[in-house]
């Protein structure tokens, strides 16, 4: 295979990870959200963690789709037009999502319906997403000319295409939790339920993790034959994330006391491990699926759709990389800027930027 | 610009949105009405307009409809696929509102400058029109995208003349196979109610805006610590502020909700 189709399916798995460690963050705490911030003014808090950086976030996303689609045009045809529904649900969601940020301060009255907008906004991608990963690994049905041929959205969910979108949600709600932990105020409430959810849910995503991998090792998730070349990278990824997993967790364990004392810096310690598990999980998945972009299931006419199935010219991916390295260092430089301007945690008597 | 582009590279677009039928000079007009059945277009118009818009002369003569699709190039292309009425319509509708907002604007600055009684503080139906003229802009927005895509039609990917040889895809060949009628009506169902729903709440936030009307002296607030967020809301205030009386007159509306 010519090596520029190889670039880009790892460069999509790279801004794939790009969104489910940013957006993941703030989707995870817009799913806490109703059950961890007890009050207005905690709420208000939540809001403000993510309020200079999710739409930011999001863009990656974008990214992601508009990548796919100018480098893997028919991975992109089969996957979008067959997840058709659930992606419309994505959709949906982000939209009510990003308004509820904007109208909660302006219409008091209805903030139990922005509320449950944020709510629903975060909730719908963040089990959507990993839904959409178990199945794209696990297979799905296509005709011969590579189209979706199962049922549209309810064929989508399986036992294990469930399993995959709840690990997903849990690594979403323990980021949020992370990232909440570090940016309530030092010694609040708010701070110390962060720090025990962040510790539960990471948990339960260790248990999760381990339930996906059981499965796919042990044939259970169709038949996916990546090239043992990749396995040492498989290996150093399952690394990556127990450590993340373990590591935040420990750390952020142990130093939770202190932190509320605003004597450590464990909080940001257990973010960035949090975060560094979701990186080595969605390249975990890539290891693991090379070069398969969409997989075929076993009742599948059409065969599975690969990086070289599927490319656009040569031309094309040339302009792209091309496109990629004047961009991408404008997209780090200006995360950069904004992570640093509204670094810290959040100051309870301020007013909001939202 | 854009009446060159279209002269050049779509011609059927361009054809439509003059109702031109028959090969000759386009003319421009301003409103009217095109018949399909009978080809016939009513229209009130600048002769060799259109022509003077694309070629910078009056006199240049374009393709009508009948001549070009008896083409090699639109030679999947029925009349019927036309919606000639629909972009012309629609393209018509767009300057228009490019009209009205030139109307809007001499008037604003006419009677901002004016040092009599005939000022803009005094004139209700005036600031009863800069209420409503952000409409315009944003109907011309969208009846420009209905020109565009409709004047597209039957193509999704139109042969131009600038694309390599043969690079075309009818609409109805770019369907997709997965996605089946009734999924594309939930999604379409679902995209009004979301958006009815947004619309209540923008109603809902904007009103809120309007009732607490203009807000005296800022200054000390504006330089706290959210000056970022804080100046564009007073901006917006100030403006809204020019029309300070119609903040009891929109109460009324609000109050109907």
């Amino acid at each position: 295979m010519n090596i520029l189709p190889i670039l880009w399916y790892f460069l999509i798995f790279l801004l794939i990870a790009g969104y489910f460690v940013l957006d993941g963050f703030d989707l995870g705490i817009g799913v806490l959200y109703p059950f961890i911030c007890k009050t207005d003014e905690e709420k208000h808090i939540a809001r403000r963690a993510i309020g200079p950086v999710w739409d930011g976030n999001e863009v990656w996303l974008l990214t992601a789709g508009g990548a796919l689609f100018a480098a893997f045009p028919d991975a992109y045809a089969t996957t979008f037009s067959g997840f058709y529904l659930a992606i419309m649900l994505v959709l949906f969601g982000l939209i009510v999502r990003a308004v509820s940020f904007e109208f909660w301060e302006g219409d008091p009255k209805w903030r139990r319906v922005w509320d449950a907008c944020f709510f629903v906004g975060s909730l719908l991608p963040a089990i959507l997403l990993g839904v959409a990963v178990g199945n794209i690994f696990a297979g799905v049905p296509m005709d011969a000319l590579g189209n979706y041929a199962g049922v549209p959205l309810l064929g989508l969910v399986n036992a294990f295409t469930l399993l995959v979108g709840l690990l997903g949600l849990m690594m979403f709600i323990s980021a949020g939790a992370s990232w909440l932990a570090l940016k309530a105020p030092v010694g609040s409430a708010l701070q110390a339920r962060a720090q025990k959810v962040r510790a539960n849910f990471q948990l339960v995503q260790i248990v999760f993790f381990i339930g996906v991998t059981v499965v796919v090792l042990t044939g259970g998730a169709g038949t996916n034959v990546a090239p043992a070349e990749l396995g040492a990278a498989r290996i150093l990824f399952v690394v990556l994330v127990a450590v993340g997993m373990i590591g935040s967790f420990a750390i952020g364990s142990r130093g939770a006391k202190s932190a509320q004392a605003g004597q450590s810096n464990s909080d940001l310690v257990a973010f960035l491990l949090q975060s560094l598990a979701a990186i080595a999980i969605v390249f975990l998945l890539a290891c693991s699926m090379f070069p398969v972009l969409v997989n075929a299931s076993a009742d599948s006419i059409g065969a599975a759709i690969t990086a070289a199935s599927a490319g656009a010219s040569t031309t094309s991916l040339a302009t792209m990389t091309v496109i990629l390295c004047i961009g991408l260092p404008f997209v780090l430089v200006y995360h950069v800027l904004i992570y640093r301007t509204f670094r810290g945690r959040i100051a309870t008597d301020a007013k909001a930027y939202e | 610009m854009s009446a060159v582009e279209v002269w050049e590279e779509q011609p059927t677009k361009l054809a439509m949105m003059e109702g031109q039928y028959e090969t000759g000079v386009p003319e421009l007009s301003v409103l009217g009405w095109v018949d399909e059945g009978t080809q016939e277009a009513i229209t009130l118009s600048i002769p060799g307009g259109t022509s003077f818009l694309a070629t910078g002369t009056w006199d240049a003569e374009y393709p009508g409809l009948n001549e070009l699709l008896e083409t090699e190039r639109f030679a999947d292309v029925e009349l019927a696929d036309l919606p000639v009425n629909a972009v012309y319509q629609c393209y018509h509708i767009m300057v228009a509102m490019f009209g009205l907002i030139v109307v809007v604007l001499l008037l604003t600055f006419i009677f901002m400058r004016k040092k009599s009684k005939h000022q803009i503080q005094n004139m209700r139906w005036l600031q009863r029109i800069l209420v409503i003229c952000p409409l315009f802009p944003l109907i011309a927005i969208q009846v420009g995208w209905f020109t565009a895509e409709l004047g597209r039609q039957p193509y999704v990917v139109y042969p131009a003349l600038s694309s390599p040889d043969g690079v075309s895809l009818l609409t109805s060949d770019g369907v997709s196979a997965s996605v089946t009628v009734a999924e594309l009506a939930i999604t379409l169902v679902l995209f009004v109610l979301v958006y009815v729903f947004l619309f209540v709440g923008w109603a809902r936030v904007i009103g809120g805006f309007i009732r607490r009307g203009p807000v005296e002296d800022t200054t000390a607030e504006a330089t706290g610590a959210d000056a970022d967020d804080g100046t564009i809301t007073f901006a917006e205030n100030n403006a809204e502020g020019v029309a300070s009386p119609l903040g009891a007159n929109s109460l009324k509306e609000g109050g109907a909700r």
